[in-house]
């Protein structure tokens, strides 16, 4: 073959090979060179919740995630929380596994976890009381009225220690840490509160057990939650005494109690059924919903939006700080109070935000009626997606007991203000005749 | 050099896509484009060629000028603009759109088979829009898109009873399917999912084919070819969503060799697309075309004119094109490279469509 036929042929392969990706994208001229039919989106609400229902007793103070100390708005919360015997004895040498006793038991270390606070709230005061060994889940606001009056140990100027260099208090040895820094609001915090031997009150044939109750004040504001161990960030209570090493006194920790016990008690009433949904207060309540939505939207129709609306009765009340976080996911199972929530592996691990196929969140101001609208796009579509799925979601505060205070909500008994479904869609295209 | 040009080709002929060669956007509101039932050679001659070549499905009569057996193969590279008077918008693709396998089995007959494009449907729409939604204006994009094409298997016969004289006759089945899709996006992805549906279209039907090739006198050929249809039926999932009739098309064409190295064709023909529905139009092509040269090196130019059956006006768009090509004999003549080149302009509706096609033909004669 001669060299300008090969250049020809090879010009032809290349002008053909470049082509073998494809563009076939261009603007429609509508309605002459364009498909027939056109794409359109319907908006809509529907009342299609079918049946919803309340439940309370979940969950109860001694199970929750914090404990709530309150002092504002009317509400007065304290925590509660027991401890358990520690053991006096401890080697006192790395080189010696002979343990020794305690000759006396100079002091010991508080430390709380303050997870959430007002951080409006100005000269925030925790005081910390002495409480009877005896108290436990059926312990009440007013069983405690004494203890709460007499039995002062230590207060605290939350404020006052965050200010000082370092967070710490050079005199009595209290400091306040902020825990996470990459939190710009700067909530959460550690507080640790000195006591001395007489405060701290070793009682030696309780070995050590004892009790302690937390009270918030503040000039305004005074709402703190404390973690708990059923939160993972209970009081952490720790025994200091001095010890004989071959005839030297030497100060050593020598126990770190076990918490028994965590709780708050509070003036707030619980929540109550009536023909309204209940969500929050203590114990918590929670409510589920039920949907029947309609097969020619389940089944045909592409979901755009979708936004779940909720009409509180009532404001919520309690500090501002105190807004309702709702938490809204899908059960896997509607067995009524104990739904499992749906889960990605169906082991029953819930998943969390923002995983909106399964749960999202809302949240309720203090001293609003607004309507709540929460979008639930990804919710609603992931039952097109498993239509065997029951189409329903439990509604609960996150974390549960968390606040004193409970939503009432209008249920479907409430025809003028029952939730409702907002539903944006797109119908099924038709694509009619080739 | 030629081995690896073969091998390149059949690369090339492999990874192409099994659809339409040349989408139009005036087949978007009706059927589709029709096909070019051609070879690269008679492609490149305008289509005045196909009426006598072997290898193009055009007529069936043709065939019983292959002497041994006999496999084509034809891939395209489209580049086009279309101008809807106020953008311009490039768009390419690429597509293998012809395979004929035939060969005699009886002294006389001829038998073969294969595939072409029926009706071309790929495009891909993009429609920007505002809608009113929850009291906001929403900007969205609407796509519409359609890949697939209505494929034309065949199967025909063709008897040479002299050497004078041929008929053909085939049998078509029409199938094939379309990749559809109807997506919505929102500018205001935080807040509105976009929306997405898709379907597949399956077509179905049946066609017959008779053909005559005549030659009267030395160089000089005619052809006469009639193609009649069932109406064309499309599913979507199994249930059917539209009948559409089908034309029947009537043609002829002379082909004349001057000299053994001047060979002269015209072709016309005539299909009644109004039968498929409103906004169908009655077509009507011709076609010249011309082989100068050696057989081993053509050179190859052509000239066709039409109407195109669906458009959004009171008339039938038109359509020109300007073709060349040539090709190349390998392995003492088993293999054939056709390449050429095609220029179309199609306009009507307000809507000017210009293409460039790369054709690449390969034909193995065992």
């Amino acid at each position: 073959m001669r060299p300008g036929r090969r250049t020809l042929l090879a010009l032809g392969i290349a002008g053909a090979l470049a082509a073998c990706t494809e563009d076939t994208t261009a603007p429609g001229k509508c309605p002459g060179f364009c498909p027939g039919g056109q794409l359109s989106v319907v908006d809509t609400v529907l009342n299609i919740i079918s049946r919803d229902s309340s439940y309370l007793g979940y969950v109860v103070p001694e199970s929750a995630s914090v404990m709530l100390a309150v002092n504002t708005a009317g509400l007065d919360s304290r925590a509660i929380f027991a401890l358990g015997p520690v053991a006096d004895r401890v080697t006192v040498s790395s080189s010696d596994t002979t343990t020794v006793g305690s000759q006396s038991v100079d002091s010991a270390i508080l430390s709380l976890n303050v997870t959430h606070r007002d951080t409006l709230a100005a000269n925030l005061r925790i005081s910390l009381y002495r409480l009877p060994l005896s108290i436990g889940p059926t312990t009440t606001f007013s069983d405690l009225a004494g203890p709460f009056t007499d039995s002062l140990l230590r207060t605290i100027n939350v404020d006052s220690v965050a200010a000082l260099p370092g967070g710490v208090d050079s005199a009595t040895g209290d400091s306040v840490i902020f825990t996470d820094l990459a939190d710009s609001s700067r909530v959460p915090v550690r507080v640790v509160i000195h006591l001395d031997s007489a405060q701290a009150n070793y009682l030696e044939a309780d070995s050590g057990r004892s009790a302690f109750g937390i009270r918030v004040s503040a000039d305004s504001l005074a709402s703190i939650a404390i973690g708990t161990v059923a939160g993972g960030a209970g009081p952490v209570f720790t025994w200091w005494g001095s010890f004989d090493s071959s005839g030297t006194t030497v100060t050593r920790p020598f126990g770190t109690a076990i918490n028994e016990f965590n709780s708050f008690v509070s003036n707030a009433g619980a929540p109550t059924l009536d023909s309204n949904l209940v969500v929050g207060g203590v114990p918590a309540a929670r409510s589920i919903l039920r949907f029947a939505l309609p097969r020619a939207i389940r089944d045909s129709a592409q979901v755009v939006r979708a936004t779940l609306t909720l009409i509180p009765v009532a404001p919520l009340t309690g500090a501002t700080s105190d807004s309702m976080l709702l938490l809204i996911y899908r059960i896997g199972s509607d067995y009524g109070a104990k739904s499992p929530c749906a889960s990605v592996s169906g082991a029953g691990v819930c998943p969390f935000p923002p995983d909106s196929a399964y749960v999202v969140e809302g949240t309720v101001p203090i001293g609003s009626t607004d309507t709540i609208a929460t979008e639930v796009t990804a919710l609603v579509r992931a039952w097109q997606v498993d239509t065997l799925a029951p189409q329903a979601v439990m509604i609960r505060q996150l974390p549960e007991a968390g606040t004193l205070s409970f939503l009432r909500l209008y249920s479907t008994r409430s025809p003028a203000f029952r939730p409702a479904l907002h539903i944006t869609y797109v119908p099924r295209y038709s694509f009619g005749s080739p | 050099m030629r081995r690896v040009a073969a091998v390149l080709l059949c690369a090339v002929a492999a990874a192409a896509a099994p659809a339409a060669a040349q989408d139009s956007q005036f087949g978007i509101r009706g059927l589709g484009s029709p096909g070019n039932f051609a070879s690269v050679r008679a492609w490149t001659t305008g289509g005045a060629f196909a009426p006598f070549d072997g290898v193009s499905p055009l007529t069936d009569a043709a065939l019983g000028d292959l002497t041994r057996l006999t496999a084509a193969a034809t891939e395209v590279a489209s580049y086009r603009s279309v101008d809807d008077g106020t953008t311009t918008t490039g768009l390419r693709s690429g597509r293998f759109p012809m395979l004929t396998v035939a060969g005699p089995v009886l002294r006389g007959l001829v038998i073969g088979g294969g595939f072409s494009t029926f009706l071309y449907r790929s495009y891909d729409v993009q429609i920007p829009g505002t809608v009113v939604i929850r009291g906001d204006s929403q900007a969205v994009v609407d796509h519409l898109s359609s890949n697939g094409a209505v494929t034309d298997l065949r199967l025909a016969a063709a008897w040479r009873f002299s050497p004078r004289l041929s008929i053909g006759a085939g049998f078509h089945i029409l199938t094939g399917s379309s990749a559809l899709s109807a997506i919505r996006l929102f500018a205001d992805s935080a807040e509105y999912k976009n929306a997405t549906q898709t379907d597949q279209e399956s077509y179905d039907g049946v066609g017959f084919s008779l053909s005559v090739l005549a030659a009267p006198a030395p160089g000089l050929r005619l052809s006469g070819f009639l193609r009649t249809n069932s109406r064309l039926r499309s599913e979507i999932a199994g249930f059917q969503n539209a009948e559409n009739d089908l034309p029947t098309t009537v043609g002829g064409a002379v082909q004349w060799t001057v000299t053994p190295e001047v060979r002269l064709a015209g072709s016309l023909s005539h299909a009644d697309w109004s039968v498929a529905g409103p906004g169908a139009f009655n077509t009507t092509n011709w076609a010249v075309g011309g082989e100068l040269g050696r057989a081993d090196f053509p050179i190859r130019v052509g000239l066709r004119r039409g109407q195109l059956p669906f458009g959004p006006g009171p008339e039938a768009p038109t359509e020109l094109g300007v073709s060349a090509g040539t090709g190349f004999i390998f392995s003492q003549g088993r293999g054939i490279v056709d390449l050429g080149i095609e220029h179309l302009r199609r306009s009507g509706g307000g809507l000017t469509e210009t293409d460039w096609s790369f054709l690449v033909g390969i034909t193995v004669r065992p």
